[in-house]
């Protein structure tokens, strides 16, 4: 049982520490910037507090992270086959035109 | 016609065209200033033909063109350095760190993000369609700063290299990457990812 009120001690503590400290949205940036930067010691120091006590941000660094990879084409044909964005009937006719007339005569 | 060297520049139009524009109109929202920079970019394909030596796929090298074409008109395009006002508002995303207890500024449990591990996309992956769903998630930032991010995440430049080409400092170009995480994750989250609210709540598009 004393081991119970220690724990709440313990959680009292870490929370009363957490609340001193940054808010998510205001660490928010710093985690984007960590993908930019080194980060300075005394940033990491925060960072590393945060996170102890916040899965969210955790969540939130490691997200932000892989969505640099999901956005990478792994196949470069698939945004060109599912792309709906094609060139209009005009800009198609201009064009050709264009390239018809820079064609050099052989 | 040889088929190993079509150097027939209708054909690449025919071929590349829809691809080349589609590429453009990722990066340059305004239509006719797209399809002029794929214009142009055949113009320059023909003159330099020469310079194309096989070494990469046709297609890869017409990219490659049109991407510094793309650059240079986002150069000439972008003559102030800071960001506006609307580019720096952030707070449009305020409602993901609104609570009513003493942990206001912590995420609200509502847009927190979700456990992306354990949640399927919504859509077929095999066809790729998850660049739709970016697609559309980019529209919705200022265009500077969705062409920051897919210079930075796509095209892979250097912050060094972002910031020449779109004209800003440093500072501003961590701010805009910053708005376009922000934004981009919670429209991910909502539109790609199924499932991934761990308490079932209903997501509605951020």
């Amino acid at each position: 049982m004393a081991d119970s009120i220690y724990q709440k001690l313990k959680w009292q503590l870490i929370l009363r520490l957490a609340h001193r400290l940054p808010s998510c949205q205001a660490l928010t940036p710093l985690f984007s910037e960590s993908l930019e930067r080194p980060l300075t010691f005394r940033e990491k120091i925060l960072i590393k507090l945060h996170f102890f006590t916040c899965e969210a941000c955790r969540r939130y660094t490691a997200q932000i992270e892989k969505m640099g990879e999901m956005v990478k084409p792994q196949n470069p044909e698939s945004v060109e086959t599912l792309s709906k964005v094609k060139l209009s009937d005009n800009a198609r006719e201009r064009i050709k035109a264009a390239l018809e007339s820079a064609k050099k005569p052989y | 016609m040889t088929s190993t060297a079509p150097s027939d520049p209708i054909e690449w139009f025919e071929l590349y065209g829809d691809y080349l524009f589609a590429f453009a109109q990722r990066r340059v929202r305004e239509q006719t200033a797209a399809e002029d920079l794929v214009q142009e970019t055949f113009l320059a394909a023909i003159q330099s033909n020469n310079s194309y030596a096989g070494k990469s796929s046709e297609k890869t090298w017409l990219t490659g063109i049109l991407k510094h074409k793309i650059y240079d008109y986002f150069k000439k395009n972008n003559r102030q350095s800071d960001l506006t006002a609307e580019e720096a508002d952030l707070s449009g995303y305020n409602y993901m760190f609104e609570r009513k207890d003493e942990w206001d500024g912590h995420w609200n449990n509502k847009y927190a993000p979700a456990d992306w591990d354990n949640a399927n996309p919504l859509r077929n992956v095999e066809e790729g369609e998850f660049q739709i769903v970016f697609g559309s998630c980019l529209e919705n930032l200022p265009e500077r700063i969705a062409n920051a991010f897919v210079m930075r995440e796509v095209d892979d430049l250097s912050s060094a290299e972002i910031c020449g080409v779109l004209q800003i400092s440093t500072n501003n170009y961590w701010t805009m990457m910053h708005r376009a995480r922000l934004h981009l994750r919670r429209c991910i989250e909502v539109n790609w990812f199924t499932s991934a609210a761990p308490t079932g709540e209903n997501l509605q598009n951020g």
